[in-house]
């Protein structure tokens, strides 16, 4: 984690983060005792640590740094730890995947629309993809948001009209079993009610599904690479595909070896496309 | 100061974990440890670095001793 540029401060988060890898280090190293043929082993099952530290406000974040010998005054931070299961870490983590508009808050734009004091801001309630910063914005009023956040009302509602707007963020290839490939292209926003329409290089394709956040399409035989199109409700997005990889080997069919049936298992070009 | 993740199994490696032999009929063997000390610790880049306090040398500087305690159970065992 970088220090803080004016002293040896950490933001909490950072800190704790890097006191988790260390006792994960720790648990790793007292689990190795047992390969060195020890008949017992321990492990780590609680801790707690009191620090004594000072807190401060560096750009906006509170950071902690540790106190000097005869600095006086400084407060005193109780951490406790417990072994958890993986259940329980699944259970309580957040997950993108279930996530309909993953991308960061970031992705909505620059300075003109959420800068970093507004994202830190959402961060503090709990807003870090643009899917949880719909859900916080639906049906709300964006003068009451402005009360409870502090960003200016006008930038609340530019970053809800472009969290709306459809974009394509990546592709990734599918080859079936008869050699003919299908194209996944993942975004946000790409279907509504309706299904979008898609064309690659200028030519409509057909829509075999379609989801908010990922839609499957057939390419023509013809198609090597070139610009995706989605017409979804909220507009027009684009990217780029390119079909080079899978369409040289669907030339001459391939042949997996040893068995020799084609294309035993699915195999999937996966690349990430900025639009 | 060392590495927390050093300082940890350190702390344990500095303790008897167990007495006698079987073969002389009686053997005592340690399946849970608490340790509960003062320590002088440092934050950092890698998180914390630590050490127990020199609580014999006066060096005329008065160090914030912060505390931790640590329990260690028979890995595998249940608590």
């Amino acid at each position: 984690m970088p220090p803080n540029r004016s002293a040896q401060a950490y933001p909490v988060e950072e800190f704790l983060q890097a006191l988790s890898a260390q006792l994960d280090r720790a648990q790793d190293a007292l689990a190795l005792k047992a390969r060195t043929g020890r008949p017992l082993t321990f492990a780590l099952k609680d801790l707690s640590v009191e620090l004594k530290v000072f807190w401060e406000v560096a750009e906006g974040r509170l950071v902690l740094r540790h106190a000097a010998p005869n600095e006086e005054g400084a407060s005193v931070v109780h951490f406790s730890f417990t072994t958890i299961t993986r259940a329980m870490v699944e259970e309580n983590t957040f997950s993108l995947a279930l996530e309909d508009d993953p991308r960061g808050i970031g992705d909505l734009g620059g300075h003109d629309v959420l800068d970093e004091y507004d994202r830190r801001k959402l961060e503090l309630v709990g807003v870090r993809t643009v899917g949880q910063f719909k859900r916080l914005m639906h049906g709300a009023d964006p003068r009451q948001m402005e009360a409870l956040i502090g960003t200016p009302v006008d930038r609340l509602r530019m970053a809800l009209e472009r969290s709306s707007a459809p974009v394509v963020t990546g592709n990734e290839v599918l080859q079936r079993p008869d050699g003919r490939p299908l194209l996944k292209i993942r975004g946000a926003n790409l279907a509504g009610s309706t299904r979008p329409r898609v064309r690659l290089s200028g030519e409509a394709v057909e829509v075999l599904d379609a989801k908010p956040h990922e839609i499957l399409v057939r390419p023509m035989s013809h198609h090597v690479e070139g610009v995706i199109e989605v017409h979804a409700p909220e507009g027009v997005a684009e990217g780029f595909f390119d079909l080079s990889q899978v369409r040289a080997p669907a030339a001459k069919p391939a042949v997996a070896a040893g068995n020799g049936s084609p294309h035993a298992t699915p195999e999937v070009d996966s690349r990430e496309v900025r639009a | 100061m060392i590495a927390f993740d050093a300082f940890l199994p350190s702390l344990l490696e500095s303790l008897a974990l167990g007495s006698g032999d079987e073969r002389d009929g009686l053997s005592l063997a340690v399946t849970e440890v608490e340790i509960e000390i003062p320590i002088e610790h440092r934050l950092s880049a890698e998180g914390l670095h630590a050490e127990a306090p020199g609580t014999r040398l006066v060096t005329g500087f008065k160090s914030h001793s912060g505390r931790m305690r640590a329990r260690f159970c028979e890995d595998g065992g249940e608590d």
